[in-house]
């Protein structure tokens, strides 16, 4: 499997903020790779780093390497609220239609995401579609420019659990489709369920790197103990 | 939002007003140039509607004046006959009476000019002045704040101190400054440029700041962060996702800043400085009015000066509705559609 990134002694910084890294990790191609930490720990940051949102930022420093191997216009990225990510004052059609994409690609990558056009209205504006509705909807909308990587930066954090289900059925999907993807959560079962590799981030630094039944069986460091240890368990009164 | 009373009124006013400019010459009753002489100073003519038996009629009349040279040199007018004259379609306007009789509905000014045709045929000028110097320096300060807000650092430093340079200085000092450093000697429509630029130049200051201020918010947004991660180009972001959010505020800011333009105009024209005659705008008819006795004696020739101040009026009333109207829409998060 060729590497599509390779980030290398990354660290990110504000003037006045929070310092993350350095930080090393690669995502190979067609492989489902997890960034996991509590919030706050930059997995964000990092995100905007590799789609090169960043330059946009303010006072932001970029330091250490990320090679890509693939073009910008080969990532894409599913953001953290989809509420937020689409305009407000435009029509979710006429947003779609600005990805220049094909009348017949737009209703096929609806259709995989299991949002035909039957069931929307592409005159409706971003209010008027559910949480579920709109994360599928990005995330098709994320999939119809044919990506080699896609980004998601906790892309169930806004959903019930059944939603949440229903977009980690989805990104098996995708992943099944050879696309590699950046899944970046603070849900380890998530994690565990879809990815083959994972990175555990605390404090802005990698402090373990491996498969989710290494990290699963033999945890190494304290925080990714205390992860586990938080992990939910069906208990019956 | 629903608007008020106070909003239609404001309104109904200011479109009457912009159409009766835009056709000036089919409702203006005399050319605005042409001079009467022998009725100078004629005060307002009364449109009568019963006539002295005390009959009413549906078309108002007037009747014809004559003027009288009074004992203290001043002219009075007094109605030659109780001839009636209907008001009726006129030669080259919709209103006018049979000639021999004149309609002065607001008066005539020193040199027997109809201030009701010269107001009319005035507000082209000053009507869009007003407009058009507001929209250049919104234009203009969208641009400049938009490319600040965006983009931040050194440009965002230089471009702000430069407009905080122009809102610095005080803006009659400016404006006179400005329009003395330029020749004076031009013709009619360079002048209206040259105005038009110079207020744009005093007004864009205030809009670039505000406007930086709402890109920094905005490009934070994630929506904007979604575009730059398709790599859409800046020009496009600013103008399809960033300028649309900008649009109530630009509203708001143009029907304010729109009464400060025609004061800045009338008040260059005042001093000799805006447009000059032959050509017409408030600010010139309003020269009429600088002597004292003129104004003790003949005060409609201020009516000039009445309808730069309803105008004024008018326009904040349609600002601060449209102000209060997104405030109001901010808090209930309402999409306009």
């Amino acid at each position: 499997m060729s590497v599509l990134m390779d980030v290398k002694d990354l660290v990110l910084s504000y003037p006045k903020g929070p310092r993350f890294g350095p930080m090393s990790f690669e995502i190979r191609e067609g492989e489902a790779f997890a960034l996991v930490g509590e919030s706050g720990a930059g997995k964000t940051t990092v995100a905007f780093a590799l789609t090169n949102v960043l330059r946009f930022k303010r006072g932001k420093r970029i330091n250490g390497k990320i090679n890509r191997h693939c073009s910008y216009k080969e990532i894409s990225y599913v953001p953290q609220d989809p509420a937020a990510a689409l305009d407000p004052l435009f029509t979710i059609g006429s947003q779609i239609r600005e990805l220049g994409c094909s009348e017949v690609a737009i209703r096929d990558v609806l259709e995989k995401v299991r949002l035909p056009l039957e069931n929307i209205s592409l005159q409706s504006y971003p209010h008027e579609l559910s949480g579920g509705m709109l994360q599928r909807l990005l995330i098709a909308m994320a999939l119809v420019r044919k990506p080699k990587l896609l980004i998601a930066d906790e892309p169930t954090s806004s959903l019930d659990v059944i939603h949440q289900a229903e977009i980690m059925k989805l990104f098996r999907a995708v992943h099944a489709e050879g696309i590699a993807i950046l899944f970046i959560t603070h849900h380890l079962p998530l994690a565990m369920a879809l990815c083959s590799r994972m990175a555990v981030l605390f404090e802005g630094k990698i402090v373990e790197t491996g498969t989710p039944q290494m990290i699963f069986q033999t945890p190494q460091h304290e925080f990714t103990k205390r992860l586990l240890a938080a992990v939910p368990m069906l208990e019956v009164a | 939002m629903k608007h008020g009373f106070l909003f239609w009124c404001a309104t109904l006013f200011l479109g009457g007003l912009i159409l009766s400019a835009c056709f000036a010459d089919r409702i203006a009753p005399y050319d605005p140039n042409l001079e009467n002489r022998t009725q100078a100073l004629h005060p307002p003519t009364l449109l009568h509607f019963w006539d002295e038996k005390g009959r009413f009629h549906k078309r108002p009349f007037i009747y014809p004046t004559q003027g009288v040279f009074e004992a203290n040199m001043t002219r009075s007018y007094d109605a030659i006959h109780k001839k009636k004259c209907f008001l009726r379609r006129g030669t080259r306007a919709l209103l006018g009476v049979q000639s021999p009789a004149r309609l002065y509905l607001l008066g005539t000014d020193s040199r027997g000019r109809d201030i009701f045709s010269r107001i009319l045929y005035g507000a082209r000028v000053s009507l869009s002045i007003g407009i058009f110097g507001a929209f250049v320096a919104v234009a203009f300060g969208f641009f400049v704040g938009a490319l600040a807000g965006y983009f931040g650092g050194w440009l965002d430093h230089l471009l702000m101190r430069v407009a905080e340079f122009f809102i610095m200085i005080p803006a009659l000092y400016l404006l006179l400054a400005l329009r003395s450093a330029l020749p004076p000697t031009l013709d009619s429509f360079q002048v209206y440029l040259l105005i038009v630029l110079i207020l744009s130049a005093i007004g864009w200051g205030g809009v670039a700041r505000v406007i930086r201020g709402m890109v920094l918010s905005l490009r934070e947004r994630e929506f904007v962060q979604a575009a730059q991660v398709l790599g859409r180009k800046t020009p496009e972001i600013l103008m399809r996702h960033i300028l649309p959010h900008t649009f109530g505020y630009l509203a708001v800011i143009v029907s304010i800043s729109i009464p400060s333009y025609i004061f800045g105009e009338s008040f260059l024209s005042v001093l000799g400085l805006g447009i000059q005659e032959p050509a017409i705008s408030w600010g010139n008819l309003l020269m009429e009015s600088l002597s004292y006795s003129v104004v003790r004696f003949h005060p409609w020739v201020l009516y000039p000066g009445l309808a730069i101040f309803l105008t004024a009026l008018c326009f904040n009333i349609v600002g601060d509705h449209l102000k209060a109207s997104q405030v109001s829409e901010d808090k209930t998060g309402e999409i306009p559609s």
